[in-house]
């Protein structure tokens, strides 16, 4: 039957049925289908979580009951900037942040580097520096208590046998560098991402700036760390948004005691985010929490910025990266 | 390296690491065998008499704490966000790597923003409206739902990691399914998805590893009966042996369920230690 009918007269029939999208169009609603979850999913969990957190950093809402919370401006940010343990929590944070994001960089860099050099025997060193990173967080806390207790802790305990009863509280008085040594224990992931990264760096490369007599430093000046840098960047992002909300490793490794509650202000590491989730878990204080997540959001918004900025002065793109971007 | 002498220094230090780094999964062992009192009243350095039947009291009985239980709940977790997450994810990236459309290019930079969006962010207003609208008053095994509808849109990172995967594949495979009436939702799952095999394991890898070690959420979404091993381990320990004045933290008994809760990681990721690798290295590359 439909053979029949001349081609012309087929379309046109089709048209005039219904509304019809060609080729192209009906593509482009097939695009719309696909990354639909994505999109309904940003909006409801993403985009509307924050804006109900910008709504009630301006309220005294409990939590509970929305419609009795009353609007009180910006005197949540006003007593974020007022409150010493505010201030106090945020310094604990960017003391971490400041020691654990370098150093966990550069022993991560570090490691890769003597685990690229073809010595037998190096993929044995790699998963032993990779296998702590497979132990969930709860149990890490839980063994770096178990060394750094003040009692009953291995480090106390050694030291003993040189100065007898030795009683240093390091997760007391030393908390933050207790927390980026629990940190550096679990450098096994990024330091995996660079070696991944030097093993791109092109043999012929290296070999030839050797025959031209460069040194050693040269090399990684100019061959290795233009081929890192990228992964570098992309680290040092995802590590300050990472160490500056920080907290449910600080929370367990400062807990005391099986039982207690986690969001208890009661604890020897009391980083910013901690502070933060205890007013509002603790004390039904959600509109001063919110306002502090929001002004701890805006801090690392500022600093990945700054990062992006500075990064035309030191991040190496290879020139087909433009033309490897879109097909 | 041309002489022997950096070599063996080398050799030195990389062990010395090792050892640095071996040095807590030992200490977490030692510490599992040592009795409660030994660490609370009369600290020893090594248990006397180690107590292997640490691992059997949490085996075999409820007593330290519901293993059995609590390991089953946290799979259920595990399974709900690992299908999910990873379906979502690559059928968002097939979109993202395999179409042409206004506005591609836009949602997929905020894609790659939601990467770098703090987590801590979105947590408790999550959470408050999940209360609001009842979700966490169901009794198990619909206490889980949340897991499900924050599953449902993919993660971000997976979502690029797919989309690089798809965009290498050649054009022609897609044409001859649509020539041949092969409709787009069957194009994927039949020709695409299959055809993502190792991006697909490694994917469910770090999902499951992710999710089965997540500490935060099970605890503010669950209570319970219904919480996982995580929790459990951290705030339901108990040191079943004679009652004391003075309650014996049971520390030991944390440790030897904290050996066997991280057991099953160990192994998988000693039967999956290339995805590992490789997963890294294709995820953490390319910012």
């Amino acid at each position: 039957m439909a053979t029949n009918i001349p081609k012309s007269l087929q379309i046109k029939n089709r048209k005039s049925g219904r509304f019809r999208l060609n080729f192209w169009q009906r593509k482009v609603l097939v695009f719309y289908g696909f990354v639909s979850p994505w999109i309904v999913g940003f909006i409801l969990l993403s985009v509307l979580p924050m804006i109900f957190a910008i709504l009630i950093s301006f309220t005294n809402f409990n939590g509970f009951d929305l419609s009795g919370s009353t609007f009180i401006g910006l005197s949540n940010y006003a007593e974020a900037f007022q409150n010493p343990d505010a201030w106090k929590a945020f310094g604990l944070t960017f003391k971490y942040a400041l020691f654990a994001i370098p150093l966990g960089l550069g022993v991560a860099l570090s490691l890769a580097m003597i685990l690229n050099i073809k010595l037998p025997g190096r993929g044995i060193f790699r998963t032993i520096f990779y296998l702590p990173t497979m132990v969930p967080g709860v149990a890490t806390a839980l063994v770096f208590q178990a060394i750094l207790n003040t009692n009953s802790g291995f480090l106390n305990l050694f030291i003993s046998f040189f100065r007898r009863g030795t009683v240093i509280d390091w997760l007391g008085d030393y908390g933050i560098a207790c927390l980026v040594a629990m940190g550096l224990w679990g450098c096994g992931t990024t330091m995996v991402i660079f070696l991944a990264g030097l093993q791109g760096v092109p043999e012929e490369l290296r070999e030839s700036a050797m025959i031209d007599g460069a040194n050693k430093w040269q090399i990684f000046r100019n061959i290795t760390w233009p081929i890192l840098s990228p992964i570098t960047y992309f680290q040092l992002m995802m590590g300050i948004i990472g160490a500056l909300q920080m907290y449910v490793p600080a929370g367990i490794l400062g807990q005391s005691g099986v039982g207690t509650n986690f969001w208890n202000p009661m604890r020897s590491i009391f980083v910013y985010p901690m502070y933060a989730l205890s007013q509002m878990m603790s004390y039904q204080r959600f509109g001063y929490g919110a306002a502090l997540i929001w002004i701890l959001f805006i801090i690392i918004m500022i600093l990945a910025l700054i990062i992006q900025k500075t990064s035309k002065y030191w991040v190496f793109y290879a020139v087909d990266q433009e033309g490897g971007k879109e097909e | 390296m041309k002489s022997a002498a950096p070599k063996s220094i080398i050799y030195t230090g990389m062990i010395f690491l090792s050892i640095l780094f071996l040095f807590p999964f030992f200490w977490m062992l030692i510490t599992a065998l040592k009795r409660p009192e030994e660490l609370a009243i009369t600290v020893v350095f090594f248990p006397p008499v180690p107590q292997w039947f640490h691992f059997l009291q949490v085996l075999c009985t409820d007593e330290v704490i519901p293993f059995f239980a609590s390991l089953r709940n946290t799979l259920i977790i595990c399974v709900i966000v690992t299908v999910l997450v990873c379906i979502s994810s690559a059928m968002v990236g097939f979109g993202f790597g395999r179409f042409k459309a206004p506005g591609k290019n836009f949602l997929f930079a905020i894609v790659l923003a939601t990467m770098m969006l703090p987590q801590l962010m979105t947590f408790i207003p999550q959470y408050i409206m999940f209360s609001q609208l009842g979700l966490l008053s169901f009794s198990w095994p619909f206490c889980y739902f949340p897991w499900v509808v924050t599953s449902l849109p993919g993660w971000a990172i997976f979502i690029f990691y797919y989309r690089q995967f798809f965009a290498g594949l050649p054009k022609e495979l897609e044409d001859a399914a649509l020539i041949d009436g092969c409709g787009w939702l069957r194009t994927f799952f039949q020709i695409f998805l299959p055809l993502a095999g190792p991006a697909v394991t490694t994917t469910c890898i770090f999902l499951f590893q992710w999710t089965y070690t997540d500490y935060i959420t099970p605890l503010l979404y669950l209570t319970d009966d219904s919480q996982t091993l995580a929790v459990q381990l951290m705030t339901n320990t108990k040191y079943p042996g004679v009652k004391f004045t003075q309650p014996i933290p049971p520390v030991p008994y944390q440790m030897t369920v904290g050996i066997l809760f991280t057991l099953p990681l160990i192994i998988l990721f000693f039967f999956a230690q290339r995805y590992f690798m490789q997963g890294l290295a294709t995820t953490g590359l390319k910012g």
